[in-house]
C-alpha cells in the first residue's frame, strides 16, 4: 500500500545523490594536498531530541490565585516538558538530573553543565506576578551543543490561564525545533462515552490538548455526535437527538446558547465549517437519499451541493474554501470526491484498495485524512488521489481530526466487543500513534484552532 | 403468580413515572453555559527587560529586533568542554595536544545588525568566510588513500549523531546540508569551528524545514557523544584540520 | 415456593431483555427500567388492542434485518412487512416511529444514512401496502443503538435492522 510513495522517494533521493555525487566528484578528485577533504555523511537517524526543562524561577515569590509564582515556575516547566515528550519529538532529561537555575542564568546559561547531562537543547524561563493582576512567563530556547540562543518569548496571561502560558512557551519550543506550526495551545472537542454499549450516555465535552480544564457542554440526555470546533474557536458544531430529532446544532461557546443551522423536517448531520468560520457544510437525509448542502452560519437558506442518488456526506472544506472533498457510494463503495465549494466539478479522487470515509482536508492543504472502510484504519493521501498511506492498525479507528499545525492527527479507536472508544493521535509520518488521556470513553475528536 | 406479575408490572410503571419525572428535571437543567471565555495572551516584547530582572542590561534600542536582542545575550563564544580522548597511535607532540585550544576570535557577522527575515542567518554565518582560514602551505601532502580512510573514519564517527528527529520521514529529507569542519590538533571541535557552506534540494514543500537541517548536522558534529576519533596526527596539516561534510539524510535502499 | 419465585426471577430476566428491546425503540436514551415490568402481558386477559405487544403478537416481530451496506427488502422482510401493515390498517390511529439501525462495522456518519436508507425503504413497503404516510415517522440511529454487543458477524448481523416502534 505504501509502495508508490517510497519508490517516488526513493527516485527522487537517487537522483539528488547522483548530483551530489556529481558536484562532490571533483573536489575528491583535486590534487593531493590542495583544499579540504570532503565526505559524506548519509542516513540520518530519527530518535526524540534530547532536551532540558529545569523548573523556573521567579525573581520574588508571589501568592497568587493559582498559587505561589515560585510553584508555579515549577508547574510551567512540567507541563511545557509533558507537552514535548507527548509530541513524541523530544526526550525531556529526567527531572531529578535538572540543575537548580537562578533568575541571572536564564539569560545566561551554564552549557556545560547542561552539556555534561546530555541535553541537546535547553528550555529555561522564569514566572513573574506582575502589578496588573497578572502572570508574566518568559521562555529561552537554547542550542546547548553550540552554545547559542535560539529564540525567547515572552507570555502575560491572567493567573487562571498559567497552563496556556506553558503550552505557548512549549508552542515556541516546538516550532522552532522542528520548523513545524504550533499546536500546543488549543484545544479538543469530542464525545464523551460512558455506560454499556447498548445503553451508551454521550455528552459532548471540551479539553485542552494535554486533557486539562476538562468540561462537559451538554448532560448526557439526548445522544450526541460528530461535534467540530470552529476555525475561529467561537462556536462548536455538533448532532444531537434532542426531542428525537437528530439534527446538527450551533453551540456559542461565549454565551452557551444553541440553536439548529437549519429548520429542516429531516435528519442534518455531518456537519463542517468552512475555513473561513462563516459557513458550514452538512448533510441532510430525505426520504432515503443524502445529499451535502451548505449553509451561512449566521443563518438563510441551505445551498445544495450534490444530487445524486447515493449518499453523500462527509464533506469538508479546503483550507483556502475553494473545493470539498466529500465521501459518496455513487459508485457502489465508499469512495471519495472532489467538488468545487459551489458543488460543481465532482471528481472521484480515490480508486483501489478498499472503501474510503470521513475525508478530512488539512489545514496545511496537501493531505486528505481518511477512514479506510473494510480494514477501518485511518490514513492518508493527497488531494489528487496519489501518496496512499495506512497510518494505524487498530481494530476500528475512524474520524480523523488535524490538528492545527496539519502534522498530527487525532481519530478514535474501538475495541472490539463492548469496551469504550478512546482518542489517539498519530504522527502524519505514522509514527508516535499514542492515546489521550481522557476521564471516559471518548469518540470524534475535533481541534480547536490555535487559541489567541 | 398472577400477583407477583402484576405488583412486577406495578413497581415498573411507577419505577417508569419517576423516570421519566427525573429526566424532565433534568430537561429543564440543560447545559451548563460556558464559563471560560478566551482570553488573550499578550507577547511581553520586552520580556527580562523590566527593572526587577537582575540579569539584564539596560533596553535595547526601539528599533532592536528579538534577533539582535538575542545576539545581545550570547556570550562570547565558549569553547567546547575539553574532550577526553584517546590518543592517537603515533604520539607526535604531547605539550602541544594538552594545550587548550586557544579561542576563536569572535566572528565579524556576530557584531553587524542580522536581518529579522530569515532564521538563517544566526546558522549560516560562517559562509564566505570559511575560505580565509585556510591550511598551511607548509605541510606535506597527504595521500589520497589516505584521505578517504580519514573520511570514512570521521563520517563513522559522527554519522550515530545525525539525528533528524522530526525531521524524519518529511519533505526535509530532500535537503542535504554542507558543512565545513576545522577541527583543533587535539581533534576538539568549538561552535565556531565549524560553518555552513550552504543547502541543496530546497524547494517549497520543505523550506520551513532548512534551518532544522542545518542544525542537525552541526548538532552532528558538536554533540559530545560523537567526537571525532583519533586520527593521525602526521595526516592534520592538509588532511583533517579541514574537512566538508555533506549530510545527505536518506540512504538508498 | 421457591418454584414460583425462580420461575418469576426467570420471567423477570426475560422482560428486562424483552424491555431492553423497548427502551432502545424509544426515542429517549432511558437508562434500563427497574426489573419486573412487564409491558406485553400475554396473560388470559391477551394484549390491549392497538398496544405495542398487541402489534407484535399479530405481526410475529417488529424487525427486519438487512446485509452489509444493503437496504433492499426481501422476501422475508416482505412477508413481515405484510403481516405489520395488516396491523396498522386495522390500527388507524396508531403512529409509528421506524427505526434504522446499522452494524458497529461502517462509520459513524455513513452509518446515520444508511439507517435512514433502512429505515425508508421498511415505511416506503408500508405505504405500498396501504398504510399512510403520515402515520410513519423515520429515524435513524445508525450504529449507535446495537442490541447485539459482539464483535462478530452474528452480532453484527442482528443490528442491521429496521424496527417499527408502536407506542407503549
Amino acid at each position: 500500500m505504501a509502495t508508490p510513495i517510497f519508490l517516488s522517494s526513493a527516485l527522487r533521493r537517487f537522483a539528488l545523490v547522483l548530483c551530489l555525487g556529481a558536484l562532490a566528484t571533483p573536489a575528491l578528485a583535486q590534487d593531493e594536498g590542495s583544499g579540504p577533504i570532503e565526505g559524506d555523511v548519509v542516513g540520518g537517524i530519527a530518535n526524540p531530541t534530547s532536551i532540558a526543562i529545569p523548573d523556573m524561577p521567579t525573581p520574588r515569590g508571589v501568592d497568587t490565585p493559582a498559587g505561589n509564582t515560585a510553584d508555579l515556575g515549577r508547574q510551567v516547566a512540567q507541563v511545557v516538558e509533558a507537552d514535548l515528550r507527548n509530541s513524541g519529538f523530544f526526550n525531556p532529561v529526567a527531572r531529578q538530573l535538572l540543575r537548580r537555575v537562578d533568575m541571572p542564568q536564564v539569560t545566561s546559561p551554564d552549557y556545560q553543565s547542561w552539556n555534561q547531562v546530555g541535553a541537546q537543547n535547553l528550555v529555561q524561563g522564569y514566572v513573574q506576578a506582575g502589578t496588573n493582576g497578572r502572570l508574566t512567563v518568559g521562555c529561552y530556547l537554547y542550542d546547548v551543543f553550540a552554545q547559542a540562543p535560539l529564540e525567547r518569548a515572552g507570555y502575560e496571561v491572567d493567573y487562571a490561564d498559567w497552563r496556556r502560558a506553558a503550552h505557548r512557551c512549549a508552542d515556541m519550543v516546538y516550532a522552532r525545533l522542528t520548523g513545524e506550526g504550533a499546536y500546543f495551545d488549543s484545544r479538543i472537542v469530542y464525545v464523551a462515552e460512558s455506560g454499556p454499549k447498548d445503553n451508551r450516555t454521550r455528552r459532548i465535552a471540551v479539553m485542552d490538548t494535554d486533557g486539562a480544564n476538562h468540561r462537559f457542554l451538554t448532560n448526557g440526555q439526548s445522544i450526541v455526535l460528530t461535534p467540530r470546533y470552529a476555525p475561529d474557536g467561537r462556536t462548536i458544531t455538533y448532532m444531537s437527538y434532542q426531542n428525537d430529532e437528530p439534527r446538527v446544532y450551533l453551540y456559542d461557546l461565549q454565551t452557551g446558547r444553541q440553536r439548529t443551522i437549519v429548520d429542516s423536517r429531516y435528519m442534518t448531520f455531518a456537519a463542517r465549517y468552512s475555513p473561513d468560520s462563516r459557513h458550514i457544510v452538512f448533510s441532510m437525509a430525505a426520504n432515503g437519499n443524502t445529499d451535502i448542502y451548505r449553509v451561512a452560519v449566521s443563518g438563510g437558506q441551505a445551498e445544495r451541493l450534490t444530487n445524486s442518488p447515493g449518499i453523500d456526506t462527509g464533506g469538508s472544506f479546503s483550507p483556502d474554501g475553494r473545493s470539498i472533498v466529500f465521501e459518496s457510494d455513487r459508485s457502489g463503495s465508499q469512495q471519495l470526491y472532489i467538488m468545487n465549494a459551489d458543488g460543481s466539478n465532482q471528481r472521484r479522487i480515490s480508486f483501489g484498495g478498499g472503501g474510503y470515509a470521513t475525508p478530512e482536508w488539512s489545514p496545511r492543504g496537501n493531505l486528505i485524512a481518511f477512514t479506510q472502510t473494510g480494514s477501518f484504519n485511518v490514513g492518508v493521501m493527497r488531494p489528487d488521489g496519489s501518496g496512499r498511506r495506512i497510518l494505524t492498525n487498530g481494530w476500528q479507528d475512524e474520524s480523523p481530526s488535524w490538528a492545527p499545525n496539519g502534522r498530527v492527527i487525532h481519530f478514535f479507536r474501538s475495541p472490539r466487543g463492548e469496551g469504550l472508544p478512546s482518542l489517539w493521535s498519530v504522527d502524519v509520518t505514522g509514527r508516535m500513534i499514542r492515546r489521550l488521556p481522557t476521564p471516559v470513553g471518548a469518540s470524534d475528536p475535533s481541534w480547536s484552532p490555535l487559541l489567541d | 403468580m398472577d400477583r407477583i406479575e402484576r405488583i412486577g408490572l406495578g413497581a415498573a410503571i411507577v419505577a417508569h413515572l419517576l423516570l421519566f419525572a427525573l429526566l424532565s428535571i433534568a430537561l429543564v437543567a440543560r447545559d451548563e453555559p460556558p464559563r471560560r471565555e478566551a482570553v488573550a495572551v499578550t507577547l511581553a516584547d520586552e520580556i527580562g527587560l523590566q527593572p526587577s530582572a537582575t540579569d539584564r542590561p539596560a533596553p535595547a534600542a526601539q528599533d532592536s529586533t528579538l534577533q539582535q536582542d538575542l545576539d545581545s545575550m550570547v556570550p562570547d563564544i565558549v569553547e567546547p568542554l575539553p574532550q577526553p580522548r584517546v590518543e592517537p597511535t603515533p604520539a607526535p607532540r604531547q605539550t602541544e595536544r594538552r594545550t587548550p585550544t586557544p579561542p576563536r576570535e569572535r566572528q565579524p557577522e556576530r557584531t553587524q545588525p542580522r536581518s529579522q527575515s530569515s532564521r538563517m542567518n544566526g546558522i549560516t554565518e560562517g559562509i564566505g568566510q570559511a575560505n580565509d582560514t585556510g591550511t598551511s602551505a607548509s605541510a606535506a601532502p597527504v595521500s589520497s588513500s589516505d584521505r578517504s580512510n580519514l573520511i570514512s573514519r570521521i563520517t563513522n564517527a559522527i554519522r550515530p549523531c545525525y539525528n533528524l528527529g522530526s525531521l524524519s520521514g518529511t519533505a526535509a529529507e530532500d535537503i542535504v546540508v554542507r558543512l565545513r569542519i576545522q577541527p583543533s590538533r587535539d581533534g576538539s571541535l568549538g561552535r565556531g569551528q565549524v560553518s555552513v557552506l550552504g543547502t541543496r534540494g530546497v524547494d517549497g514543500s520543505n523550506r520551513q524545514y532548512e534551518s532544522q537541517m542545518v542544525e542537525a548536522a552541526r548538532s552532528a558534529v558538536l554533540n559530545p557523544r560523537c567526537p571525532l576519533p583519533p586520527l593521525p596526527a602526521a595526516l592534520y596539516e592538509n588532511g583533517w584540520s579541514d574537512v566538508v561534510l555533506n549530510f545527505i539524510p536518506a540512504q538508498l535502499t | 415456593m421457591t418454584k414460583i419465585s425462580k420461575t418469576a426471577i426467570l420471567l423477570a430476566a426475560g422482560s428486562l431483555l424483552a424491555l431492553g428491546a423497548c427502551s432502545r425503540s424509544a426515542p429517549d436514551e432511558l437508562p434500563p427500567p427497574p426489573v419486573g415490568s412487564n409491558d406485553y402481558d400475554t396473560g388470559p386477559t391477551g394484549p390491549v388492542p392497538g398496544s405495542r405487544a398487541d402489534f407484535i403478537a399479530q405481526a410475529g416481530t417488529d424487525t427486519i434485518y438487512f446485509d452489509t451496506n444493503m437496504h433492499d427488502v426481501d422476501a422475508d422482510d416482505r412477508a413481515v412487512l405484510d403481516a405489520q401493515a395488516a396491523w396498522l390498517i386495522a390500527n388507524p390511529s396508531v403512529r409509528v416511529t421506524i427505526e434504522g439501525h446499522c452494524d458497529e462495522r461502517g462509520t459513524r456518519e455513513y452509518n446515520l444514512a444508511l439507517g435512514e436508507r433502512r429505515a425508508n425503504a421498511a415505511a416506503n413497503y408500508l405505504a405500498q401496502r396501504g398504510v399512510a404516510s403520515s402515520r410513519m415517522t423515520v429515524i435513524s440511529y445508525g450504529k449507535e443503538r446495537p442490541v447485539a454487543l459482539g464483535s462478530d458477524q452474528a452480532s453484527w448481523a442482528q443490528n442491521r435492522r429496521a424496527v417499527t416502534v408502536v407506542p407503549m
